[in-house]
């Protein structure tokens, strides 16, 4: 399916100097962004945009692509160390991740994201390239009914896996819906659930939701831990680094998570954290031992980092074939483009077909540079765990407080975030798990969004549902889904409805 | 006592001399700081990137780096009641926009704010809306598509960017022209203006207005048919797309603009800085090279012709608003 001629022509289009060092530039500045919880990638992206106006496009792009490959993998260093996901995307690494690292394991967490991130950016990236024509054009079949298919599908999912009580799960992800509908209405603009406080019709963050949720009951917990002893608690060690055994053991998660990562990537709206926690819960479904997840399991850490990891390569696919990015930072990536008078599109893959394919190749030296990056910041990891749980948390609650205001700069974010902390730590104290609560929250706008404008295209007509093939594919696999969990819980596991 | 006294008079000292310095700064040597420039709407947008292209230009004529901060959310609201809130020294102030600074404050009676309550200084560009239908559908003229819109109302529908935007506004404002009523056409919401085209091209919807720039590679590529632009003049790139206002429409007039705006009683000679810098970055062959790359046409207004234009735009839009019944309380 590649021209080879072309793509040697864009293989020369990189090799230069400038185009190397500055992705590796990216690539540094998008690690320090992924570890600052509060500067996620897309502001990343953005506060290096202005230095690119002056870039040759390759360059430019070179630049941002590092940028968007580490900031999308770095966010998964504070959440294994600290609890504190630096980026949305990193939130479900949290569950597995800081377990790990409680046990004296960060160096195996660490080294586990970084690979697994590495292993299925470059798959899903080739994957990409090889069938480019075929992603375009199947990004243009998803309409409103189908992804609202796909949505449903995805929840019944992470339904099945909602820890050992269905109920408390249907709790959990009752008020991620709740919360998301906080905000304007998405058809008719008038607000919802506001309370007549202005501030509150943006709606929740994604980021607020996930340090509240994530990592508020952490330091509430780890602070009555420290009130209760009177010694100074260190972890103080990083542990063994991750064998190549151990590595090469979970292959099939890999190529799972960049299969779910890579679909999702080519979608419009859907991103990395729905991928995140979609090759998380896979993961867990698929696994010889699925009671460790959430207790330090490896096998959640690679599933939820090569699910994020997965979508940036076919993001880019709709966005160069089609000129519509799927999501901000995306758009960001296009503007960037724009502003150099190639103007994403049908066009200019007609016309520089070699651009286009450049674009992907620099994927992959992003990737490369990443893994070195990585592997050096993993090395500065050590400091974190020497300090003693008494400095350390509170420590963490003024970044997750700054990171949480940076975002979007007001005040209400602060006071939303430590109120869910307080939700969560009392979910966690009754044992109702988080992650349905968070991908509840994620999914339900776009479920909510593409569910009203399939029925408005359709004149409230549901046969809308069943009018193409892939929708009906998704709902059946919906369907199935939900079946399966029902019977295999009460055959199995005896179906409660308590716990 | 003396102590107190002494105390006193150095207090009173600091206060004269920090009151001296703030007037100076309002007065003389504006900008001394860096400005910060409130995009409401989120990063890498048209009018965020409207923004980065000034920031990074002006800064030469005003002496003064500009520093673009986002803020978006609530259809733009979020960012113009932060501008709208900044002190009057001029070192905060706001990209304009059509859709946050008139369309929503027209369609939405509770929004807060009016252009009573800020600043035009200068609009620096505008782009032309062009309407646009499926290759393979019926309809090769206007015409074509406003008799099947009116012979069989709400048969049709068109995507937009979100109630309030400029998609939504403009296909409002053929619906009145055209006699045929608000509810004629089914509106259809998307997320996005990039998102709404894909509607389009994915024949969830018949009809779709839209900023150049954004219909530009499929009107060539012929995956759309341009049917008619919002511009006086036919434009150079499309000369066979006929303008509104010659198929008998010239009140389908509305064009994007991004400008700066700043709050409500900003001192003239802030106003002043400000519109002069505009005008001589916009005479920068950079400045030019990255307006024309986003598909955007330069476009002076000083503060006079700018207000004007806005508080036009505004009484339209809104009157189109209520008289539609599409006005939100």
């Amino acid at each position: 399916m590649i021209d080879l001629t072309i793509l040697q022509q864009s293989l020369l289009l990189i090799f230069d100097w400038n185009i190397v060092i500055a992705c590796l530039a990216g690539v540094i500045w998008g690690m320090f962004v992924g570890v600052t919880p509060g500067l996620t990638g897309i502001m990343a992206v953005v506060i290096a945009l202005p230095m690119t106006f002056f870039m040759t496009p390759l360059t430019a792009i070179a630049l941002l692509l590092g940028i968007y490959v580490t900031a999308i993998y770095g966010g998964s260093v504070t959440a294994i160390m600290i609890a504190t996901p630096g980026t949305p995307n990193a939130a479900a690494t949290v569950m597995d991740g800081y377990p790990l690292a409680r046990q004296g394991r960060a160096r195996q967490a660490l080294e586990m994201a970084l690979y697994a991130s590495f292993t299925s950016g470059i798959v899903s990236t080739i994957g990409a390239l090889v069938i480019f024509p075929i992603i375009a054009a199947i990004a243009l079949d998803f309409g409103a009914p189908e992804v609202f298919a796909v949505v449903l599908f995805s929840i019944t999912i992470v339904a099945s896996v909602s820890g050992d009580s269905l109920l408390k799960g249907l709790v959990a992800a009752s008020l991620g819906f709740i919360i998301a509908m906080v905000g304007q209405d998405p058809i008719h603009g008038s607000s919802r659930f506001t309370f007549g406080v202005h501030d509150f019709q943006a709606g929740m963050h994604i980021l607020t939701l996930l340090v509240g949720l994530f990592t508020i009951p952490e330091i509430i917990m780890r602070g009555v831990e420290a009130f209760k002893s009177n010694k100074t608690i260190v972890i103080g060690e990083m542990g063994p680094r991750l064998k190549l055994k151990q590595y090469l053991k979970y292959w099939a998660i890999y190529l799972r998570s960049t299969v779910i990562g890579s679909m999702l990537g080519a979608l419009p709206g859907l991103g990395g954290s729905p991928a995140a926690f979609l090759g998380y819960f896979s993961a867990q479904k698929f696994s010889k031992e699925p009671e460790k997840f959430g207790k330090g399991s490896l096998e959640g850490v690679a599933g939820a980092e090569a699910g994020n990891n997965a979508v940036c390569g076919p993001a880019l696919v709709p966005m160069m074939s089609l000129g519509i990015p799927g999501d901000t930072t995306t758009a960001v990536l296009m503007g960037a483009l724009v502003i150099h008078g190639l103007t994403p599109g049908p066009l200019l893959y007609e016309s520089s077909p070699e651009f286009v394919y450049s674009v992907f190749l620099l994927l992959f030296v992003a990737l490369v540079l990443l893994l070195i990056v990585g592997s050096l910041a993993i090395r500065l990891a050590k400091w974190v765990v020497r300090v003693p749980t008494q400095i350390l948390f509170p420590v963490v609650l003024v970044l997750a407080t700054y990171g949480t205001f940076a975002v979007r700069g007001t005040m209400i974010d602060v006071i939303s975030m430590l109120g869910i902390g307080f939700l969560g730590f009392f979910m966690r104290i009754q044992k109702i798990p988080a992650a349905p609560f968070a991908i509840a929250f994620i999914l339900a706008p776009i479920f909510e969004n593409e569910l009203r404008k399939s029925l408005i295209i359709s004149r409230g007509s549901l046969e809308i549902f069943i009018s193409s093939n892939i929708s009906i594919a998704f709902l059946v696999l919906a369907v199935l889904s939900a079946t399966a969990t029902v019977v295999f819980r009460s055959r199995f596991k005896k179906f409660r409805l308590g716990s | 006592m003396d102590y107190i006294k002494r105390i006193s008079i150095l207090l009173l000292a600091t206060f004269i001399a920090v009151s001296g310095t703030t007037q100076s700064a309002l007065a003389d040597d504006y900008p001394n700081r860096p400005v910060t420039l409130v995009v409401a709407s989120g990063a890498g947008g048209s009018t965020d990137t409207a923004a980065r292209i000034m920031a990074i230009n002006i800064q030469d004529h005003l002496g003064q780096p500009v520093i673009v901060v986002n803020k978006s959310g609530a259809s733009g609201s979020i960012g113009i009641k932060f501008g709208l809130k900044a002190d009057l020294d001029g070192y905060t102030l706001m990209e304009g926009m059509i859709g946050g600074h008139v369309l929503h404050p027209a369609m939405n009676a509770s929004a807060g704010y009016t252009p009573e309550d800020y600043t035009p200084i200068a609009m620096t560009q505008m782009n032309p809306n062009v309407l646009v239908v499926s290759a393979s559908s019926d309809y090769k003229t206007l015409d074509d598509l406003v008799s099947k819109i009116k012979s069989e109302p709400g048969a049709l529908s068109f995507s937009h960017a979100g109630a309030g935007s400029i998609h939504f506004f403009g296909i409002h404002q053929l619906l009145k022209a055209s006699g045929a009523g608000g509810d004629a056409a089914v509106a259809v919401p998307y997320k996005g203006g990039s998102k709404s085209m894909a509607g389009l091209l994915r024949g969830e919807v018949d009809f779709h207005q839209t900023n150049l720039v954004s219909a530009y590679d499929f009107i060539k590529t012929g995956e759309v048919r341009a049917l008619a632009v919002t511009t006086k003049e036919r434009l150079d790139d499309f000369p066979d797309v006929p303008t509104y206002t010659e198929l008998g429409y010239p009140q389908v007039n509305i064009f994007g603009w991004r400008g700066v705006i700043g709050p409500k009683n900003l001192p003239k000679n802030i106003v002043d800085t400000w519109s002069k810098a505009v005008q001589e970055t916009m005479d920068r062959k950079g400045w030019k090279k990255m307006v024309a790359a986003v598909g955007d046409i330069p476009r002076y207004m000083g503060p006079e012709e700018f207000k004007a234009h806005i508080e036009r735009e505004f009484g339209t839009y809104r009157d189109l608003a209520m008289e539609l019944d599409i006005l939100v309380e």
